[in-house]
């Protein structure tokens, strides 16, 4: 028998193929270990080359991975969405490095799996086929439900894990069912047989199919993003997950699913956007009331935080409605912003627990403004720019956003938007006002002493970031705008 | 006659996985559940996937199903504690009852579209290793290779979960 | 041949069941497997759907997804043993966190 073996492109998955080999890497430098504090160094090191592979294949065009089947294809999409994470990696890998070694989790393998989680949202943001996409995912949720639960002897991570496994687990369920649907409606689990599925004459029959298998994924992929009613989980996960790992969870891995999302939204279901229209907008303003209206009588901060990321969630949902470039673009402006906004929020409580108690509630904040004066100050700036008052990246990243809805002509869901982020001015000011205003306590609840070089040079980098991009956004605004053009 | 074949099979399925989650003992739940991976593939013989039928016996009920017992077995949990069922279950049940409706809808109105296939299947050697196997590495490539991933990052997770204390090699 | 409407109503009816194992059981093990007839039932589909078009295909999905089930279920049962090792119960009930 003969086969004609596939002529391969690996042009198509050079940034998965570097970030796979990079997290092997450290996995097996791990295991020595005379290398164990090199090891975050070298895992930024290795990010820092995937990220230029990344870099230089911008432009390049979208480049299909083999002659038979076009599972993946690395556009400039794709390639922005990859840098984003491997961004936000990086100031992961940053923050975690004194929080893992307090806590005597800051092996080989914590670093390996993070990287791994990386090239499954790379994955998932390059697959145009709902297959890869899925492995992708599983590849991402696997990395993580063992990142969550990595501080085994610590109840609280491991029961954040099992809930997320157990509730990840059930939502790829109803993804793997959706796919099955679309299977059958389209006889292939490409984006683009699907989509020629929908153009096309369609009988009643695969209307329901087609119908069914949409609304399948999109209860998956809320659970992913913590849309309501498939919230439920998020408080408590970020709460039991290691600090670090909860930024991580916070930013990279709702904005791969945003990625697909956008992906699967606007260029293969646009045929059904009379379905799915009402649906998510209702979703949409739901899961910003919630996040909103919850987070007021919060006072831990992991749970705030938890509250505010399903807000920002719900906003992000709200330009997909829009279905235009801008749309997609504002998207993708605010996912890169929102990434920076909160791992800086989480990486200050990550450098505070580092040394002695566990920074929790307000109160631990209380009087941090004299006692660390520059941590204060960059956590006023993330909070400042999470409420989206100018200058900071927050006011351009909602500007761009709600000018996006308004010109879709959805101008109610804009005004419901800006009522909802006026009610998030009061839990992210009153952060502030503990910071500064009020007295520390007798004996603060971190230790004394000096704070993580790399943590601290992480979280001064966010804050720079977000200034600058608020008072010069219009770079990253191009970038954005540069990236979804290459959407079909 | 196939018809019969169908509706044992399907029968012994629904059957056991209703039991399945029903059922108090952990063990029987676990051989419950092998019950219906044995009648799936069963199903799978009779949609002429061969290849699939056996993977179904060899890794899901062989191997599976196996590291549940295992784990039931080694965490002694012969009996289950306390009541069974949550407390939500009336809406649970209420949950699934609205969920059905919709699918069942939808698949039946499948029924339409002239759905019997075509007596002689994709032709000679549809679903064999064969025809499997070219596919896996021509076509599906790139999935192989990530599931590939996917099993290495399973078994490190497992190894770094389960593994007693922080010591690490060397120390 | 029977018609490919028999197996999907089939595997519509597993996976519901299995998501009624989910929602209704406190035992993790109990809920993992119940996520696992949920598998069963959409990798049925697939595979009808495969004779249908007369297409592999499906089956290489069915391949797949057993892969990642397995790899799920390697992590799901290592997080079980854990929470019993550190809890001393696999009732998610009694776990503060776990309501949901």
């Amino acid at each position: 028998m003969n086969t004609a073996l596939p002529v391969i492109n690996l042009y198509a998955v050079m940034p998965q193929i570097v970030l796979v080999s990079a997290a092997t890497v450290v996995l097996i430098v791990g295991l020595f270990e005379r290398f164990r504090k090199g090891i975050p160094y070298l895992s930024l090191l290795l990010l820092a080359v995937s990220g230029v592979v990344a870099v230089n294949q911008l432009g390049l065009g979208p480049v299909p991975f083999s002659d038979v089947s076009s599972m993946m294809v690395m556009d400039d999409f794709g390639l922005v969405a990859t840098l984003v994470f491997i961004a936000g990696a990086v100031l992961t890998v940053l923050i975690s490095i004194s929080y893992a070694e307090a806590r005597s989790i800051d092996r080989g393998e914590y670093y390996a799996l993070l990287i791994y989680a990386v090239s499954g949202m790379s994955m998932m943001a390059a697959s145009t086929d709902l297959f890869t996409f899925f492995l992708g995912l599983e590849v991402l949720s696997i990395s993580l439900y063992v990142l969550i639960g990595f501080e085994q002897r610590d109840a609280g991570s491991n029961e954040g894990a099992l809930k997320y496994f157990l509730l990840g687990a059930f939502a790829s369920g109803f993804i793997l069912y959706g796919m099955a649907l679309l299977y059958g409606a389209s006889g292939s689990t490409e984006y683009e047989a699907i989509a020629r599925t929908l153009g096309g004459e369609r009988s009643d029959a695969v209307n329901l199919l087609l119908l069914g298998g949409l609304g399948l994924l999109l209860v998956g992929i809320g659970f992913k993003i913590s849309m309501v009613p498939f919230h439920a989980w998020t408080p408590d996960v970020y709460q039991g997950a290691p600090t670090p790992v909860a930024a991580f969870l916070s930013t990279g891995s709702k904005a791969a699913a945003f990625v697909v999302l956008i992906r699967l939204l606007g260029s293969v279901f646009p045929g059904l956007q009379m379905e799915w229209i009402p649906l998510i907008s209702v979703l949409a303003v739901l899961t910003i009331a919630v996040g909103n209206v919850v987070a007021l009588v919060q006072t831990n901060l992991k749970r705030l935080l938890a509250y505010s990321s399903i807000a920002h969630a719900g906003y992000m949902l709200l330009p997909l409605m829009a279905d235009s470039q801008d749309g997609s673009a504002s998207i993708v402006f605010y996912l890169i912003v929102y990434t920076a906004m909160n791992l800086g929020a989480f990486g200050v409580l990550a450098v505070l627990s580092a040394r002695g108690a566990p920074c929790a509630t307000l109160e631990d904040l209380a009087g941090l403004g004299s006692r660390r004066p520059l941590l204060a100050a960059v956590m006023a700036v993330v909070m400042f720019s999470l409420a989206g008052i100018p200058p900071t990246a927050g006011f351009m990243a909602k500007f761009y956003l709600f000018s996006a809805l308004v010109h879709g002509g959805y101008v109610e869901l804009a005004v419901i938007g800006l009522l909802f982020s006026g009610v998030s001015l009061y839990y992210y000011l009153r952060v502030v006002v503990w910071m500064y205003m009020r007295p520390a306590a007798e004996t603060p609840a971190e230790a004394a002493g000096r704070l993580s070089y790399t943590g601290m040079t992480a979280l001064c980098l966010s804050a720079l970031a977000i200034l600058a991009v608020g008072v010069f956004p219009s770079e990253l605004l191009q970038l954005a705008e540069r990236a979804v053009m290459t959407l079909p | 006659m196939e018809l019969y074949f169908f509706l044992f099979f399907a029968i012994v399925a629904v059957a056991s996985s209703v039991a399945m989650i029903l059922q108090r003992n952990p063990i029987y739940c676990v051989l419950l559940l092998i019950m219906v991976m044995i009648s799936i593939a069963g199903l799978y013989l009779m949609l002429d996937a061969q290849f699939v039928a056996i993977i179904q016996i060899v890794v899901y009920a062989g191997a599976i199903m196996v590291l549940f017992l295992f784990v039931i077995m080694l965490l002694n949990l012969s009996r289950e504690e306390g009541g069974v069922f949550r407390i939500q279950k009336p809406l649970a049940v209420l949950l699934a009852a609205l969920l059905f409706l919709p699918v069942a809808a939808m698949v039946m109105s499948y029924a339409g579209g002239g759905t019997t296939p075509p007596a002689d299947g994709g032709g000679a050697g549809f679903g064999e290793v064969e025809q499997i196997g070219t596919l896996l590495f021509t076509k599906y490539l790139l999935p192989v290779e990530i599931a590939a991933v996917l099993l290495l990052i399973a078994i490190v997770g497992a190894v770094v979960l389960t593994r007693k204390g922080t010591v690490s090699v060397g120390e | 041949m029977i018609p490919v409407t028999y197996y999907l109503v089939l595997s519509a009816v597993l996976f519901l069941v299995g998501a009624t194992g989910v929602l209704i059981r406190r035992n993790a093990i109990i809920v993992l497997m119940g996520i696992e007839l949920m598998l069963n039932g959409a990798n049925l589909s697939f595979v009808a759907f495969a004779r249908q078009f007369g297409m592999v295909d499906g089956h290489i999905y069915v391949f797949l997804v057993i892969t990642v089930a397995a790899a799920e279920v390697a992590i799901g049962l290592a997080l079980v043993i854990l929470l019993f090792r550190n809890r001393g119960t696999v009732n998610i009930d009694e776990v503060r966190s776990l309501r949901w």
